[in-house]
């Protein structure tokens, strides 16, 4: 074993990770970044290799983990594993699957995420005292507006401040996010005129149908008055500048952006690429904490390093730090924190797992509305995303997809042929289906519940003997229902509207078609996941219910920070990585005043 | 050879809708043949084209349909070829044709090919798949159409505004 030391330890190259690091280094502090997986895309030419496996085994692979190499030392969900249960590196303890990824690799996540970059509103933080569900958070909205605006800046957000205005959330009076909002799409414009002024009845109340700009992670036209006038420059690709500057409508953010439009963590990690305080180790999975029984305090991280993905041949380090920060992902930190056997006096390590359960709903327009065109989403029905009808049911968010139908154009074209059809006709009905395709994906927010968690079982590890996630998971009645009122209500109202012909159906198949097949009331859903994987490691007010304090930091470790979507109470509606990335700013905050 | 090849784009084109010159501008008029004499062997594939040939050579409209559906269409062995050569096209993937095909056109399966398997031959097959082009759009990952370029009807393709102009020579 060698030993080193640092100023801070991270673990997890992702956003978070990434993102603590900058902050730290450029106050001056040594830092070292361990990831579990290859360096992968940070090198160019692996970036166009990965581009090239989407063309031609896109389809085959899966998504979204599909265009990236399978790695059996640091094993993802989602890739070849053990291919008798979805998601094959999970292993469970429960009949419902947790059907999200993540990407054990550099950057992380930030790989396939979509971009989507919203904020949560004031009421999520305050789900107990308002509407009598789930638990509040030790921070409110305005706590953590600071940081959300740090995160927006290190993402490049591109959004607009007037249409996110909605249900409390504030902005300082001279603030524009750093590049204007994404063009909406003819998809977009179609809802924007069918439900302009509409509403629908949920639970007693009248909720207008609100079509509004999603903020994205990706570039879009700089706006000038950014930062008090100095403005924004986007940031392209990694090694070609001039690529990336510019959206220009590749049409698939999920799994991999060709051009670098979209943020990822590895722009994060480029600014450190020549700091000399900064050590950036790939390949080396942290395995075990060590900590002082007399003080509590984390002495050491033993990681495994290993030389080839396709080998479980490994040497074990140990390094430590002044601070240990683990930002590896909500379910990584779990198992990691379990395989220590620290910072668990609450009890509350690994629960309360929560995602976004996902359902798409899907028909045709009445005349065409040109998708598979842009980005995947670019505006959503927004305006149910609070409201008290969360005494009673999940609230959601309705993304209006600009990629048409799931399975399309393949469906299509075997459908055609099917008929026989050839030539000319064949070719004008195939584009007359596409153009008027419209999918809409319901996310719903999930309670945070005990039983809901990760665990580690001795007997099920991976090639490098470490732990392998056991999952327990389901969905509570309070999801359901709003899956229930989306579905048949929400979805029943806008099809009105729009005059669109459902073509919505939810058949049982087998656990492979990537979806729970679930009953609820009098009908069947297929509910996927969003890849929004939170709640592990929740922070809270006290010690006995939460596993960190409201900078982040362990209650029993007071020299760790457990980051990452892992730290959040709730869940909302909004999709996670900008929060993320805002209580990474504030649990960085925290370090450097350690630190100081 | 030239006159196989020239057989060869002209079914294509009856049976992807799309003109020779469209196809041509794929680049893939001979990567296809070839695939398709790699599937097939030479005989049938000298037996498709003898086909199309017959096809072709009946006037457009119907009755040139009828003889597609008696020569093509209704036959067990032609029309899998067919199929699967429109998906080609159109998807930029191959089937290949099932053992029970091989059995009834009595053709031995050719080493290399696993009767069922769908694959994509190569990245550019996947980037000119044709299904896309007629609603205006691109496939996922290639030819992106410009920034901001979501936000209006598309220029191009079967179903744009822009194309019904054309057709009736006024602007709406």
């Amino acid at each position: 074993m060698s030993d080193d030391h640092f100023d801070a330890v991270i673990v997890g190259g992702g956003i978070c990770g990434a993102l603590i690091a900058r902050m730290l280094s450029e106050a001056g502090k040594r830092v070292l970044v361990l990831e579990a997986g290859i360096e992968g895309a940070r090198k160019p030419a692996n970036y166009q290799q990965y581009l090239q496996t989407l063309y031609t085994e896109g389809g085959a692979r899966g998504m979204p983990n599909g265009p990236y190499p399978y790695n059996a030392a640091a094993p993802s969900p989602g890739m070849p594993f053990d291919p008798t249960v979805p998601k094959g590196y999970y292993a469970y303890d429960t009949p419902d699957y947790f059907l999200s990824d993540y990407l054990r690799m550099m950057g992380g996540t930030t790989l396939h995420w979509q971009g989507t970059s919203l904020r949560l509103v004031p009421n999520d933080f305050r789900m107990q005292s308002v509407y009598g569900q789930g638990i509040d958070w030790p921070i409110t909205y305005d706590d953590l507006e600071p940081a959300y605006r740090r995160a927006e800046l290190e993402i490049g957000v591109a959004a607009d401040v007037e249409d996110q205005r909605i249900f409390g959330v504030w902005f300082p009076e001279d603030y524009v996010f750093p590049m204007h909002k994404m063009p909406q799409s003819c998809v977009d414009q179609f809802f924007l005129s069918a439900l302009q002024g509409k509403s629908v009845a949920l639970a007693g109340g009248e909720y207008p149908l609100g079509v509004i700009s999603i903020p994205q992670g990706r570039n879009s036209a700089p706006n000038e008055r950014y930062n008090g006038g100095k403005g924004y420059e986007p940031v392209g690709a990694i090694g070609d500048r001039d690529s990336g500057q510019r959206c220009q409508g590749n049409s698939v953010c999920m799994p991999i952006c060709p051009v670098q439009a979209k943020y990822t963590a590895l722009k994060t990690l480029q600014t450190l690429a020549h700091s000399p305080r900064v050590e950036i180790r790939a390949q080396c999975v942290a395995s075990r904490l060590h900590a002082d029984p007399a003080t509590g305090r984390i002495t050491g991280v033993e990681y495994k390093r290993y030389a080839s993905p396709q080998s479980p041949e490994h040497t074990v380090h140990r390094v430590s730090g002044t601070r240990v920060v683990l930002a590896a992902n909500a379910i990584e930190n779990t198992t990691l924190l379990l395989a220590s056997q620290l910072a668990n006096s609450s009890g509350q390590l690994g629960r309360n797992l929560m995602d976004h359960p996902y359902l798409y709903v899907w028909g045709t327009a009445p005349k065409p509305v040109y998708p598979f065109r842009g980005p995947d989403t670019t505006s959503g029905v927004e305006t149910l995303r609070d409201g008290d009808f969360r005494r009673v049911h999940a609230a959601f968010r309705a993304s209006l997809s600009n990629w048409g139908w799931s399975g399309a154009p393949g469906s299509q074209v075997a459908g055609l042929l099917n008929q026989q059809q050839y030539g000319k006709p064949f070719r004008d009905q195939l584009a007359r289906q596409l153009a008027s395709m419209v999918k809409i994906g319901f996310m719903f927010e999930q309670l945070p519940s005990a039983e809901n968690r990760v665990t580690i079982d001795p007997a099920r590890r991976d090639a490098l003997g470490n732990f392998r996630p056991v999952l327990s998971y389901s969905y509570a009645d309070y999801t359901l229902a709003g899956v229930e009122a989306a579905v048949n209500t929400v979805w029943g109202a806008i099809r009105g509207y729009a005059g669109i012909t459902d073509a919505t159906a939810y058949p049982d198949l087998a656990p492979g078609g990537g979806f729970n097949h679930v009953t609820f009331g009098n009908r069947a859903y297929n509910v996927m996941g969003s890849g929004h994987i939170v709640g592990t490691h929740r922070m809270g007010r006290s010690r006995r219910d939460s596993v960190i304090d409201s900078n982040l930091r362990s209650w029993d470790h007071d020299n760790l920070f457990v980051v990452g979507a892992g730290a959040q109470v709730t869940i909302g509606t909004a999709n996670p990585t900008l929060t993320t990335a805002a209580l990474a700013v504030r649990a960085a905050n925290a370090l450097l005043q350690d630190l100081r | 050879m030239r006159a196989e090849r020239q057989q060869f784009l002209e079914l294509s084109s009856e049976l992807t809708g799309y003109p020779p010159i469209d196809l041509e501008g794929t680049g893939l008029v001979d990567d296809y043949l070839a695939l398709l004499g790699q599937e097939l062997g030479a005989p049938m594939v000298t037996r498709l084209l003898d086909a199309s040939r017959d096809v072709l050579a009946h006037r457009a409209g119907a009755p040139r349909e009828e003889a597609m559906r008696l020569q093509i269409l209704c036959s067990p062995v032609l029309w899998p070829v067919v199929s699967g050569l429109i998906q080609l096209w159109y998807l930029g993937s191959w089937t290949s044709l099932s053992a029970q095909w091989y059995s009834l056109a009595g053709t031995a399966i050719p080493s290399g090919v696993s009767p069922g398997k769908s694959r994509v031959p190569s990245a550019e097959a996947y980037v000119q798949q044709l299904a896309y082009r007629g609603a205006g759009a691109h496939p996922p990952g290639a030819n992106p159409t410009g920034h901001g370029s979501w936000a209006i009807p598309p220029l191009f393709g079967d179903v744009s505004p822009a194309a019904r102009i054309q057709r009736t020579g006024r602007n709406p």
